[in-house]
């Protein structure tokens, strides 16, 4: 059984993510999940065997915390280093259009492995578009109710009030998207190839350019060379 | 079991303070030594060392009488529907059989939320055990057959300890008492307030005089959150898990029908 | 106390004046509390801060700090123009039908018969008048205008309202409505109690404000009564025993004159001048000769009484005389024993600096005191330069003290008086820490060692120390039922102890039987040789059972035990009508029955002296003249007269004499002045410590409840010094400065003083330099002057200045 699509260096590729963003991505990656486990330990009910693994509830609300320091710590890495790219990408979002809501609403056919005609896809397509906006939103309010909860006592008691439920449901969402989004950047079929891009960089060039022609035309297309020029 | 509650008749306190000495004595609670601040009260509010204070609290409505200096005890209410033990994450608070709200040090994971949820907002973090405490009304006392610490040294009985339909039959007396005896705002307190508290005040002026909140609420974002967001909003991460895993099998058996998906897919 | 705690719910009316009782003795609002909620008693508080007695009080009314007399002054005023007295009472248990000598006068602040040299007076010329065979003259309507009712009415008339709120600072409805309240208590069914502390006794004319009180209890007829009383709340758990016991200067064991050289040559002259003719003292010398039985068993009493230290006539030896004597190196050696006075005493440091002229000193207390380290750099920390005393540095020192540790009352048997009077036992409860010893035990250490040193001497000076009879045990722990046996007395047989006395009237003046202290004797009556039964302080019946069918009025008679024979509220015979009945079914103390005087307590009465008998109603015994004492002979006068703190802002409103004229000025050049220092300053406690702080700033519990020294000022005097409520400021005075925390409040209030604005603070004084809660001791601004009969020191009322720190 095949689970992510196969590295294919005998066919061209083209880079897709610089190497700014991939450490930022993948220590998000591993931050996050440390935050979540912590999290659900400290949380839920019936997650005591999980607290073993991090030397109990402090141990785990250690690990929480300095977790979540680091998770901060990347964005600021991310804002400092690329922050071209995080206006690219944003610039990108903003390009929400017809495409992607026809992109979003067949695809949970694709989702299930039925082909679909899908409408050209800028860099990111529709599905990815929410991500991207759903996503670091949720994590920007994890971060700050986060803090706020550390240090209730310099913040207003009404925002402290605020931020515990925020948190929650933050993080409910961000869970919810990052399941989402690590299956299908991964382990679906169809956009599986894209883990490549976040692990190695590059996509394969066909890929590219039959998932995200418009990207594929603007990057790395005739027009795009003409203007390198 | 009847409830059974702590009354306090403010109108018999001289502000002695034993009550906060004797909890701090039963519950061998270390000291918070704060330099005087300009007033007679210990600290600004309960602490994670110290579960009740005596508050003093001085007003001058009408320049021609007397000044009146109010004192008031206060630790937690020890709601019937305490906002506490709604938000806990752990759900280490509990109330016992007879009324009185507890916590389960060994579960709690000193996040605060009960602190901030609470109305009087009486639970507090004590950083050196990484929890958040307040008082139990000694309830390990009270199953012994004693009455709490602070009402067993109260020297003027303005605390006193029983079944709580009693001690509001007491309460009503107290208040008609000193109704007609100079206090003509004389209330009680805890009685309607959030449903009922299982600790009574004999006031002997509105509430907002003794600094404590006329009618208290629970924030509304609690219910809310309680009874919408958290019982059903966290299946989506389930959901998220359980379509991802649908996929997975649906994508590579449709993918075996359909023939190799691979490089194109969205044919 | 003339009454006791528990007492307090069977009165109609409290004045509290001088007290901060809801602090300082929080139980008795146990008791006033149930008065209110029982009986709609009202609770009255004067004082100069509104305080928490205040916040719990119906009527609250403030006054300047020593003026009590001109407030009590005006209530009697009062109640003499409005005929509000008690009047059977007082023409049959007060000394109001008498005629008083021609030779009294009182002129412009002045009684007749002042000596200026001397600042006393010839208390001859206030006699009563006698007749031909040698009894009091009367008159029984008490219009004569030379009777004392009628002297009293001259006197207070000019206590008029305006001029006491003039001197008193006290709003005149606030006056009037106390006034009103109180007076009330004169109808015949009513009953009102006045509990003073400090706040009273404290003051140049201390005596004299507790003798108001005392008159005005007369005049509403509230004294011997239920409910009722002049009730000194004591400072302290055991002030009322350690007075009993003579700890004072001028008294020897049941307040019976202490001997002076030259006017007590020997024990036939002692007796003949400290006996009076009439009245239950005529039983003086039955209770010196067993007293000093007691203490040389093998010697006459005759011989012994030489044994015993005799004062130098006329000199004083009070607190503030002794540290004077120290400050003048005329005193060598000092046990500081249970006293901090470097905090406690008045002019702290006059006094630190007095210590270091010592010799050797020996402290004994529980924690290391400030006094103990007196020679200490952290005694020497001032917050300014101001150095009036000259504090010497610990190198300049050379006192070389010793420190016993003693041990906490838990840890320890025996009993204590409290201010009811009762003697109560309390058992051990756990084992004294490290070395610490009970300080029974320290003293029977000390007499043990003592004799074994003088063991074998011949000499005669040494005959109080080898003659003396220390039985009491033959380890360093004494057997304090030897002790308590001693204390009850017991007959001599064959020069070895007897059996136990049934009480005082057994004893007697032949030698024949010892007593430690007369009117403790009846606290240990048999030996049967079970203590527990035995020592009746030991008893803890705590049901209150009537006399027959009486309502009971909480006497508790089989709790604990009470000095003098159980009698739980004195000169009760009051409680009754002259003819025997009582004043009020509801608070039936005594009354007689027609053969025998029986009730809800032990008479204070000749038990079957008919009430229309001779002598029937003389209620006061122990008064040579046998009734209260509206009249007296007090050194500055027989009737209290207002007089104007030694430091004032303002003039005597009421005469030329502008302070107490029988007090001794110490230091005269130390009198501050309302140009320099124009702030009335007072001191005081707080419920959360305890004296001078030595048993409470140990306990982190406590130093957290009142963590600092703080100053009580008005928002006026704060707005107009730019000081900010919760910052540091400077008081001073003439005797040196303290740095303090403000505590600005709407509590304390300008006063108008004949016109003027007079602003004032107060002060908590339990601090000094060691412990969890530090600061500086509010003494060292207290001046070293004390009150005309007692010398007990002025703390309450004194001049200062206040500043931003």
């Amino acid at each position: 059984m095949q689970w992510v699509p196969e590295y294919r260096d005998d066919i061209n590729r083209v880079e897709r993510f610089n190497a700014v963003a991939r450490i930022t991505h993948w220590g998000h990656t591993v931050t996050f999940i440390l935050c979540l486990f912590t999290g659900l330990v400290l949380f839920c009910d019936g997650m005591d065997w999980l607290a073993t693994i991090f030397g109990g509830y402090a141990g785990a609300g250690l690990v929480h915390r300095i977790a979540a320091v680091l998770l901060t710590l990347f964005i600021a890495f991310f804002v400092l280093f690329d922050f071209k790219g995080i206006i690219s990408w944003v610039k990108d979002l903003l390009r929400f259009g017809m495409n992607d809501i026809i992109f979003v609403m067949k695809f949970p056919l694709d989702f299930l492995g039925l082909p679909v005609k899908m409408p050209p896809q800028t860099r990111f397509n529709g599905g990815e578009k929410g991500n991207s906006m759903l996503t670091p939103t949720c994590v920007i309010f994890l971060v700050l109710s986060g803090y706020i909860m550390w240090f209730p006592a310099i913040f207003p008691a009404g925002l402290v009030r605020v931020a515990y439920p925020t948190h929650d449901i933050a993080m409910v969402f961000a869970t919810f998207m990052v399941c989402m989004h690590g299956y299908l950047g991964s382990f679906h079929p169809g956009s599986g190839e894209s883990f490549w891009g976040m692990w190695k960089g590059t996509v394969r060039e066909d890929w590219a350019k039959h998932h995200h022609p418009i990207w594929y035309e603007e990057a790395y297309g005739e027009k795009a060379d003409a203007e390198k020029e | 079991m009847a409830r059974k509650t702590n009354l306090y008749d403010v109108s018999k306190c001289i502000a002695c303070r034993a009550c906060q000495v004797a909890c701090k004595d039963w519950n061998q609670l270390p000291a918070v030594i704060e330099p005087f601040k300009g007033n007679y009260q210990t600290h600004k509010d309960t602490n994670g060392d110290t579960y009740t204070i005596v508050k003093f609290i001085e007003h001058e409505d009408d320049p021609a009488a007397d000044v009146q200096w109010n004192f008031l005890k206060y630790q937690c209410m020890h709601c019937f529907e305490p906002a506490c033990m709604d938000v806990c994450p752990r759900k280490c608070i509990y109330i016992n059989d007879w009324g009185a709200v507890l916590k389960d040090y060994d579960n709690c994971i000193g996040c605060q939320y009960c602190s901030y949820a609470c109305p009087f907002h009486i639970p507090k973090y004590r950083k050196r055990q990484d929890i958040v405490t307040k008082c139990t009304l000694c309830y390990e006392r009270v199953e012994e057959g004693l009455t709490p610490a602070c009402v067993r040294t109260c020297p003027t009985d303005a605390l006193q300890f029983g079944d709580r339909d009693e001690l509001m039959q007491y309460a009503e007396e107290r208040v008609k008492f000193l109704r007609v005896n100079g206090f003509p705002n004389a209330t009680i307190y805890g009685k309607f307030e959030l449903g009922g508290l299982n600790m009574l005040y004999v006031l002997t002026d509105s509430p907002d005089k003794f600094d404590l909140p006329v009618d208290p609420k629970v924030p509304g974002q609690i219910p809310f959150w309680q009874n919408w967001v958290q019982p059903y909003l966290g299946w989506l991460i389930p959901l998220a898990l359980l379509g991802s895993a649908t996929s997975f099998v649906t994508t590579r058996i449709l993918a075996n029908k359909h023939g190799e998906h691979g490089e194109g897919g969205h044919e | 106390m003339t009454n006791h705690f528990i007492d307090m719910k069977n009165t109609d009316c409290a004045l509290i004046i001088g007290s901060n009782t809801a602090e300082n003795h929080p139980m008795s609002f146990k008791w006033l509390t149930e008065a209110r909620e029982k009986r709609g008693a009202k609770i009255i508080n004067v004082d100069p801060r509104f305080t928490r007695t205040s916040a719990r009080s119906d009527i609250y009314a403030p006054l300047r700090s020593g003026t009590d007399i001109a407030f009590i002054g005006g209530m009697m005023n009062y109640i003499l123009e409005n005929k509000l007295y008690h009047e059977e009472y007082l023409r049959w248990f007060t000394n109001a039908t008498f005629i008083v000598a021609d030779s009294y006068d009182f002129n412009d602040g002045l009684f007749s018969g002042y000596d200026l040299a001397k600042r006393k007076y010839d208390k001859s010329q206030w006699a009563f008048k006698k007749t031909e065979d040698d009894q009091y003259e009367k008159d029984m309507t008490m219009e004569d205008p030379r009777c004392v009712l009628q002297l009293m009415k001259k006197h207070y008339a000019r206590y008029d309202i305006d001029t006491v709120c003039k001197i008193t600072g006290t709003p005149k409805n606030k006056f009037l409505e106390v006034a009103k309240a109180y007076a009330a208590t004169g109808a015949p069914d009513k009953v009102g109690t006045i509990l003073y502390a400090m706040g009273t006794t404290q003051h140049t004319v201390g005596t004299e404000n507790v003798r108001s009180y005392a008159m005005l209890q007369l005049l509403l007829g509230n004294i011997g009564r239920a409910g009722g009383g002049v009730n000194a709340l004591r400072g302290e758990s055991n002030v009322q025993g350690s007075t009993d016991w003579a700890l004072l200067f001028h008294i020897i064991p049941g307040y019976i004159n202490s001997p002076e050289a030259q006017k007590h040559p020997d024990y036939a002259t002692f007796l003949a001048k400290e006996t009076p003719k009439t009245g239950f003292k005529v039983n003086t010398p039955k209770w010196v000769a067993s007293l000093l039985k007691s203490y040389w068993m093998d010697d006459d009493p005759e011989k012994s009484y030489h044994y015993l230290p005799k004062r130098i006539d006329g000199k004083q030896y009070a607190h503030i005389a002794l540290f004077e004597a120290m400050y003048n190196k005329e005193i060598e050696g000092l046990f500081i024993w249970g006293s901090n006075p470097i905090v406690g005493g008045p002019n702290a440091n006059k006094e630190q600096a007095a210590l270091a002229n010592l010799k050797w000193m020996v402290a004994i207390d529980l924690w290391q005191t400030e006094t103990s380290e007196f020679w200490s750099y952290k005694a020497m920390d001032r917050p300014t330069d101001n150095d009036v005393y000259k504090i010497k540095r610990p190198e300049e020192i050379d006192t070389e003290v010793f420190f016993l540790p003693a041990c906490s009352s838990y840890e320890k048997d025996g009993s204590i008086s409290n201010s009811g009077r009762w003697m109560q036992y309390r058992w051990k409860a756990v084992d004294p820490v490290g070395e610490s010893k009970a300080d029974l035990e320290i003293a029977h250490m000390l007499m043990r060692r003592l004799k074994k040193l003088y063991e074998g001497s011949t000499k005669p000076q040494d005959e109080p120390i080898t003659r003396l009879t220390w039985d009491y045990g033959d380890s360093d722990h004494p057997d304090i039922n030897k002790v308590a046996r001693d204390i009850n007395g017991f007959e001599i047989v064959n020069g070895k102890p007897g059996k136990q006395l049934l009480n005082f009237t057994k004893l007697k003046d032949d030698g024949t039987t010892s007593c430690a202290i007369w009117i403790y004797s009846g606290c240990y009556p048999e030996d049967t040789g079970n203590p527990e039964k035995d020592y009746l302080a030991r008893r803890r019946d705590n049901r209150d059972v009537g006399y027959s069918d009486v309502k009971p009025i909480g006497s508790y008679l089989n709790w604990a035990w009470c000095w003098p024979i159980n009698r739980r509220i004195i000169y009760n015979r009051c409680s009754s009508t002259p003819e025997g009945q009582p004043w009020d079914m509801d608070r039936v103390s005594i009354f007689w029955d027609g053969d025998a005087w029986v009730g809800n307590d032990i008479p204070d009465f000749g038990k079957n002296k008919d009430p229309n008998g001779p002598g029937g109603r003389n209620a006061f015994i122990m008064r040579p003249e046998e009734v209260g004492c509206l009249y007296s002979t007090c050194n500055e006068g027989p009737l209290p007269e207002h007089y104007e703190p030694w430091e004032s802002p303002v003039k005597n409103l009421l005469g030329s004499q502008e302070f107490n004229p029988v007090v001794i000025e110490w230091e005269p050049d130390k009198r501050g002045t309302s140009d320099k220092y124009p702030i009335v300053g007072t001191t005081y406690r707080v419920t959360e410590h305890w004296q001078s702080g030595v048993m409470t700033r140990m306990q982190p519990w406590l130093a957290e409840l009142v963590p600092n020294v703080f100053v009580e000022l008005s928002e006026q005097l704060a707005r107009a010094k730019g000081i900010k409520n919760g910052r540091e400021v400077i008081i001073s005075t003439t005797r040196g400065d303290i740095k303090a925390v403000a505590c600005v409040t709407k509590r304390i209030k300008p006063m108008n003083i004949q016109g003027q604005e007079v602003h004032h603070i107060g002060v908590i004084w339990h601090f000094g330099f060691n412990g969890y809660a530090t600061g500086d001791p509010a003494n060292r601004l207290t001046p070293h002057i004390g009150d005309g009969n007692t010398l007990i020191p002025e703390y309450k009322a004194w001049l200062c200045d206040i500043r931003r720190a």
